[in-house]
């Protein structure tokens, strides 16, 4: 594998000359590779590479665009302080079960696993959800860091995808049909 | 102390009707943030920023790619219920069934990592220049302030791109001179207060397929280079 390793100077000194230095890039010694290397350079330059290679990747292209966005200069405009959350994370949820005082949602714990949790919540959390109903969709946002939780609840309308609990209502179907039971007998087919 | 600002881009075929469409499946989204920025309105280029400034993230979405900023731990990127990549992931489900899109063409991630601490820019130096330099380069350099290393490879045939740079981090102006911007409180009291080590990992990959293991794998990858890098 052959890289091209460059050691610059971002100011106004270049270092060293031009040199191909081959190593291996996902290697965990690198820094120690580095080290005992010959090598540097005093700069990179995309005329050294095959066309291909130049036609792949438009240096002038990537990321520039988008990292290079031309924000607004830093500290110009008073960051507030907010307070830090360490873990923030997205629920989708249905509502299934409302009561006085509080609403029973099904949360999709896990989309990768399919795993889903019922959980209770005040039903004051969900004063700002129109029309709620059992079914009706939810976003419920937790955010926490040590000793503290707090809960966001969106209407989750045109957001949530309701087919992602259909599988449940499904399960839910089969239960008292003894599918879990082991087959301890002959059946006719 | 380690601060991460992470960028994860997709690129697509052009939306040509993106000005209604795009703006359509973005309304659904904006109670979850706090501030709306729109850039070049009415041009083609025309990008439109959603962020969360208490959460540190930030959406962009134009006419050819949707981009998710976070300032904070990749490891908390790795969770699909994340906030940041779970909104993310759902503006872009429905972008890809806009029936004008005509599907993924690429996708990259920018990873800066800056590890803080109490040295000055002398002591950083130093160790910048024990950690990478040979002996013959320590000896012509005494103030590493001023260098970095930069190391790209490329592989053509299989699509990918990977750019690594490591420097002293002095001041704040290294982000800005990025053209980042820094949306966590901590961070930029931090990084304005501090200087490090900062490690900068670029990977693209030639992409059709996007799902949330493809970023996740792409993310992966991106923190253990890093990682290898600053060890």
């Amino acid at each position: 594998m052959k890289d091209s390793i460059i050691v610059k100077d971002s100011g106004k000194r270049m270092v060293a000359e031009d040199h191909l230095y081959t190593y291996d890039l996902t290697s965990i010694s690198f820094s120690e590779q580095l080290r005992s290397a010959d090598f540097v350079t005093k700069g990179f330059n995309s005329k050294n590479l095959p066309e291909s290679v130049n036609q792949l990747i438009d240096h002038n292209e990537i990321f520039t665009s988008d990292v290079k966005r031309g924000l607004l200069p830093l500290n110009q405009h008073g960051y507030q302080v907010f307070e830090k959350w360490t873990v923030k994370l997205n629920f989708d949820a249905i509502v299934k079960d409302i009561t006085r005082s509080t609403v029973t949602c099904r949360l999709l714990i896990n989309a990768e696993d399919h795993a889903y949790e019922d959980r209770v919540f005040p039903s004051e959390l969900f004063s700002a959800v129109n029309n709620l109903d059992i079914d009706s969709p939810i976003v419920i946002k937790i955010k926490s860091r040590p000793g503290s939780t707090r809960i966001d609840v969106f209407d989750g309308s045109g957001i949530v995808s309701l087919e992602q609990f259909a599988v449940v209502d499904n399960l839910e179907d089969l239960k008292g049909s003894n599918i879990d039971q082991p087959l301890n007998h002959e059946i006719s087919l | 102390m380690t601060c991460n600002l992470i960028q994860y881009e997709i690129r697509y075929r052009p939306i040509l009707d993106f000005k209604d469409s795009l703006k359509k499946v973005l309304s659904k989204y904006v109670k979850f943030f706090d501030k709306i920025n729109i850039k070049d309105e009415g041009v083609t280029k025309e990008q439109i920023e959603l962020r969360s400034t208490e959460e540190s993230y930030a959406v962009f979405a134009s006419w050819q790619s949707l981009v998710l900023r976070v300032d904070g731990e990749p490891q908390l990127l790795q969770n699909r219920q994340s906030t940041p990549v779970d909104t993310f992931f759902k503006i872009f489900k429905d972008i890809t069934s806009l029936e004008s899109f005509g599907g993924v063409i690429n996708h990259l991630c920018f990873q800066l990592q800056v590890e803080l601490n109490e040295g000055d820019s002398r002591a950083n130096s130093k160790t910048f220049m024990d950690r990478f330099f040979s002996q013959n380069l320590r000896n012509e350099s005494e103030d590493a302030t001023k260098l970095l290393f930069s190391i790209e490879q490329i592989k053509s045939e299989e699509g990918t791109y990977k750019f690594i740079e490591s420097s002293v981090y002095d001041n704040v102006e290294y982000i800005s001179e990025k053209g980042l911007q820094i949306m966590d409180a901590e961070y930029l009291q931090a990084l304005n207060s501090k200087t490090g080590i900062a490690t900068e990992v670029r990977l693209f990959e030639r992409q059709h397929d996007i799902k949330f293991e493809t970023f996740k794998n792409l993310l992966t990858n991106s923190s253990r280079t890093i990682n290898a890098v600053a060890k």
